[in-house]
């Protein structure tokens, strides 16, 4: 499993949704940083959609600029999130071509379109946050990523 | 991080001043209360808020505090208005998130009966929902600019109305002065053009509630409440604008922590993220953030005409037969400039209230001439199985707490652990047999919302009456309910 942008990622991925009393923290574990990002992606699609199966329609390039992966990984994803708020689109498939500290992100996501009827259980999620953003290297080769999202 | 708690009173305890601490921290709470939350990070929160640049007084927390992104949900800060910082965080993704209570002429007797009717009409007017679409239709980038500087005026002017006095019987008259819809950007207004006039999901919802109690009567009788009396209780805020607004705002900030100075770089969490009042980001997001909450005044506004309307119609009675009249409108995601006694001197201040409701007291040239005598309404929605409450400012809210009281009854379980504990329960049915109709979009939101996943709000208007910063006027029964 590489969740590069020839052999990418598609949902289901595994994702814990971590006790928070108001709000979701989305925890994903990993053997590397790609798939920690795929994973926080698909995570994202999942809860949108209310873990339905969706089928992918149209593909589109997220990028983000170089700094703390945590910082990078929440504007990956905030960036998801105005996507669906605006073209009603949820991610179902990621490759990732780049997502470095020095060099920035850089994803293929494909998108399936958000349906009223079959996703009224998804969550609404209003925002994701930088509250405890964690994404960093366990010392095992493991990689783990934490993001609180505000529902 | 080991928190020292010392009590103050009998609903006051104390964080004091430690490490980088500016200020102390407050917190409204019974023993009780406090007990069961010793390891919730919200505790935590109070301390970190502490840390806010420029802010003077305490960091304070109301009794439905709990854990939040950044301030506690709760939390209170005020920050000097030239030396202080404003923090996104500190007001939340939905700026201005509020409530407001329509009262009628109509009474229990006349709508028991007619509850399915109701509920329906409304949840067919109101659009409700993850990514709800608008009351309004799509708006043009300059009317939607004409929302974000006039708040709810712009909704009055175009018929959207209890009566003809909603605008001055809102906090602020239902629109920041300050407000630069310049500042808010394209994503922002996009997400905005779609969904004026839309309660949204999670724990927005519209009411109807009989007034079960009357606690105080010369108060009640101030605020046009009387016991068996049908109200109208709406729960929302600016929706996806709002949440633009912020988003933009605390990732801007979240990058260039160090560019502000020490105190700035040295915040313990990132959501907390602050920007100089004087400062060009500052200013900007202050712009900004106000066009945002004259927004949600807006939203709150038409939904308000449209609910108004619905009921007529299922009713099959007129406007004066329901004698709709908006009692008040509070918003409780908002940072605002005041003046507050502060050491015994009158000082300008921004105050950050996160989960946290405006109670200005008797006397306060701010309020209505109406309200003047009694001290502003404070609504408290509570959940949607048990009570809300009406309850008044006081004189002792404007020493101890910047005018400011709680917000709601406050969450005790995460979505999860709610979800899990209502496997298998029909929440709809359970409600009607307790007389409530309720009707949403998904059957998450209902398991999400369910009671017993909130504290009671009896217990948390019980703290702040008994710390003097609020006092109950009157206890409203839910006995119908929208939700997203």
């Amino acid at each position: 499993m590489a969740a590069t942008i020839e052999d990418p990622l598609s949902i289901p991925q595994p994702f814990e949704e971590i006790s928070h009393t108001a709000d979701l923290i989305v925890g994903v574990e990993a053997n590397s940083k790609e798939v920690a990002i795929a994973r926080l992606v698909l995570a994202l699609g999942q809860l949108l959609s209310g873990r339905k199966q969706l089928s992918p329609t149209e593909r589109s390039r997220v990028r983000v600029e170089a700094g703390d992966l945590a910082v990078m990984a929440v504007d990956v994803l905030r960036e998801l999130l105005y996507a669906f708020s605006t073209k009603g689109v949820i991610p179902c498939k990621c490759g990732v071509a780049l997502f470095d500290e020095e060099a920035g992100g850089d994803l293929m996501v494909d998108t399936a379109p958000y349906d009223e009827t079959s996703h009224q259980e998804g969550v609404d999620i209003k925002a994701v946050t930088f509250h405890r953003a964690r994404f960093e290297e366990c010392g095992d080769g493991r990689w783990e990523a934490e993001v609180t999202m505000d529902i | 991080m080991k928190l020292n708690i010392q009590r103050v009173g009998e609903y006051v305890f104390e964080i004091p001043k430690s490490g980088r601490m500016k200020v102390p921290g407050r917190i409204y709470l019974s023993s009780e209360q406090l007990e069961a939350m010793r390891h919730d990070p919200a505790l935590e929160q109070v301390a970190n808020v502490a840390h806010l640049p420029g802010i003077v007084g305490r960091s304070l927390a109301m009794p439905d505090i709990h854990w939040g992104y950044g301030f506690p949900i709760g939390g209170v800060a005020a920050v000097d208005a030239v030396d202080g910082g404003v923090s996104p965080g500190g007001v939340g993704f939905d700026i201005n998130c509020g409530v407001r209570v329509i009262t009628t002429r109509l009474v229990r007797e006349e709508v028991a009966g007619r509850m399915p009717d109701l509920v329906n009409a409304l949840f067919r007017a109101v659009p409700t929902g993850v990514g709800s679409g608008s009351g309004t239709g799509k708006l043009g980038k300059d009317e939607l600019r004409r929302v974000l500087r006039d708040g709810a005026l712009w909704a009055t002017k175009k018929g959207f109305a209890a009566a003809d006095d909603d605008v001055e019987r809102c906090e602020e008259n239902g629109s920041l002065r300050g407000a630069d819809p310049s500042a808010v950007s394209q994503r922002a207004l996009e997400r905005g053009s779609t969904q004026l006039g839309s309660l949204g999901s999670g724990n927005h919802f519209l009411e109807l509630q009989i007034v079960d109690q009357v606690i105080d009567e010369k108060r009640a009788r101030a605020f046009g409440l009387f016991s068996g009396q049908m109200v109208l209780m709406i729960h929302s805020g600016s929706r996806g604008l709002g949440h633009q607004v912020c988003d933009e705002a605390v990732a801007g900030l979240a990058r260039r922590l160090t560019s502000f100075g020490p105190d700035y770089a040295a915040l313990p969490d990132r959501q907390l993220a602050c920007a100089p009042l004087g400062s060009a980001e500052g200013r900007h997001y202050i712009g900004a953030m106000q066009a945002a909450a004259n927004f949600a005044w807006a939203n709150r506004q038409v939904m308000t005409g449209m609910a108004i309307d619905a009921i007529g119609k299922a009713l099959g009675v007129g406007r004066d037969h329901i004698g709709a009249r908006l009692l008040y409108d509070v918003c409780h995601n908002i940072a605002k400039y005041e003046e507050h006694l502060i050491d015994g001197k009158r000082r300008s201040v921004l105050v950050h209230r996160k989960g946290a409701t405006r109670a200005f007291g008797p006397g306060d040239q701010r309020l209505p001439p109406a309200y003047r005598d009694v001290g502003q309404p404070v609504l408290i929605p509570g959940d949607m199985g048990r009570f809300s409450f009406v309850l008044a400012g006081t004189e002792m809210a404007m020493t101890e707490t910047f005018g400011s009281s709680c917000h709601g009854a406050g969450r005790l379980m995460s979505r999860t652990a709610a979800r899990k504990a209502t496997r298998g329960r029909k929440i709809h049915e359970e409600l009607l047999k307790a007389g409530i109709t309720v009707m949403s979009k998904g059957r998450r939101t209902l398991a999400e919302e369910v009671s017993e996943a909130y504290k009671d709000v009896a217990d948390v208007t019980k703290v702040v009456e008994g710390a003097g910063i609020s006092k109950r006027v009157a206890r409203l029964k839910p006995i119908g309910v929208i939700k997203g």
